[in-house]
């Protein structure tokens, strides 16, 4: 019940943190970044099977309580973040800061790739994204800032949540 | 000894099913799970988000703060060239109003203070189809409904309600690509519908190739067949072009208004009584 009133918790700040604060400041990013960022952080911290557990609650509050109703990017967080999964098996990045630049950059093509389907679906292939080509640097920035913020939520909230189970496990009181 | 992984462990399986399922629920879009949830989620979400957005905004303000600092200088210089040439301008407006208050009761059009508003503010955005939607932090309570025109201060149209919780509300902006609103133009009195072009800016669509259209002219809300109210300014026609299949014409609607800048807005409740 602690776990789950914890984990409810962390949902509730990430997505206060996407619709009212990066949604404002950053309304040209075209991609719930923190849905992704979270998604990548379990799969890195927990693996891709337990990461699913958490991901998919979290896309199906944030697509009913944001654009009110489920959207097509969620498929697409599934899928990137498998990728990173199958990648985080072959290539082995010990430095937080290498692997949050890295990360980082697969974020940002991942955010091109989007809007560029985005873009074809609606007819305007280039419009949406050469919208975020423009910004590319300050796109870069904002993905690595926030990559390296919701990390340091995610892993504390993570570590108070391991030491929960531990306890249960051990019957502490 | 080789460990084998059952069917349902396989990674590649397992992303692939559950994107199956999500396709279908987007296909589909079960309306059960979306009342209850948004409900719920919308009312504990409410408080929070209302300490938020403050300190976004706030943030946002700041950050172009910071980055105009340098243009300060040549900006005086500009306002004090602008000052001068608008108080030309005024003498000139003021004739001008007379003529317009004129125009707007043969047009049958409802003055802009004529309506009763209910103040609200932007307290989340959407970036998914890059920023068609805001949610605000009035609802139900206060008498919203759905349908409702929103606008600015100066009675120009942003959009219109889509959904009311009982705290908060969710606003379809016109750029939306699925926001249809039916316009007309003030001078030549052309017909259209104003739609949301792939969320990236706003056109005046379906006039037909028997109307004069021309750049510059105004569009305002027609108000025929929704609640939009008539009279709401929607913006400035550029670009007077066909349509690909030539059938109809189209223009861009210059609005005078930045949507990704919205910090507060104002819904349209209803028309106050008026001897019009």
């Amino acid at each position: 019940m602690k776990i789950a009133f914890y984990y409810g918790i962390l949902f509730l700040f990430l997505l206060v943190l996407q619709f009212s604060f990066l949604n404002i400041l950053f309304s040209f990013i075209s991609i719930p970044l923190v849905l992704l960022i979270a998604g990548i952080i379990w799969t890195l911290r927990l693996g891709f099977h337990q990461a699913l557990w958490l991901l998919i609650p979290l896309l199906f509050f944030h697509d009913l309580l944001g654009p009110g109703k489920l959207e097509i990017f969620s498929v697409l967080v599934i899928f990137f973040v498998y990728v990173v999964s199958f990648l985080s098996r072959r290539v082995l990045l010990e430095s937080v800061f290498l692997s949050t630049m890295v990360y980082s950059f697969f974020i940002y093509l991942s955010i091109i790739l989007y809007t560029f389907g985005l873009g074809w679906y609606r007819g305007d292939m280039w419009g949406y994204t050469a919208v975020i080509l423009s910004q590319s640097f300050e796109l870069l920035l904002v993905i690595i800032g926030s990559f390296w913020f919701i990390r340091g939520v995610i892993l504390r909230f993570q570590k108070k949540i391991d030491q929960l189970r531990s306890d249960s496990a051990l019957m502490i009181r | 000894m080789a460990i084998r992984k059952t069917f349902l462990q396989s990674k590649l399986i397992v992303a692939v099913l559950c994107m199956a399922i999500f396709s279908f629920l987007v296909y589909f879009q079960p309306r059960f799970l979306e009342t209850p949830v948004q409900f719920i989620g919308s009312s504990i979400l409410w408080p929070i988000q209302n300490f938020f957005s403050p300190v976004a905004f706030e943030i946002q303000d700041a950050r172009s703060f910071l980055s105009s600092i340098g243009d300060y200088k040549r900006a005086n210089e500009e306002l004090e060239k602008e000052r001068m040439r608008l108080l030309a301008e005024n003498a000139r407006l003021t004739d001008v109003t007379r003529d317009n208050d004129e125009l707007r009761r043969e047009l049958g059009l409802l003055p802009r203070d004529k309506y009763n508003f209910k103040a609200a503010t932007v307290i989340g955005r959407d970036v998914s189809g890059l920023g068609n939607w805001l949610q605000i932090d009035q609802g139900k309570s206060v008498g919203i409904e759905s349908g409702m025109a929103v606008v600015v201060e100066a009675g120009v149209l942003v959009g219109t309600v889509e959904e009311v919780e009982l705290l908060s509300a969710r606003v379809k902006l016109l750029s939306n690509a699925e926001s249809i609103i039916n316009a007309v133009t003030l001078d030549t009195n052309a017909e259209g519908v104003v739609r949301g072009e792939h969320g990236l800016g706003v056109v005046y669509d379906m006039v037909q190739q028997s109307e004069n259209l021309k750049n510059g002219d105004t569009v305002v809300t027609s108000g025929l067949g929704q609640k939009t109210p008539k009279g709401l300014l929607v913006g400035t026609l550029q670009d007077v072009r066909l349509t690909d299949d030539k059938l109809f014409q189209r223009a861009t609607i210059s609005s005078p208004v930045r949507f990704d800048h919205l910090r507060y807005v104002f819904v349209v409740i209803q028309e106050k009584e008026t001897d019009i």
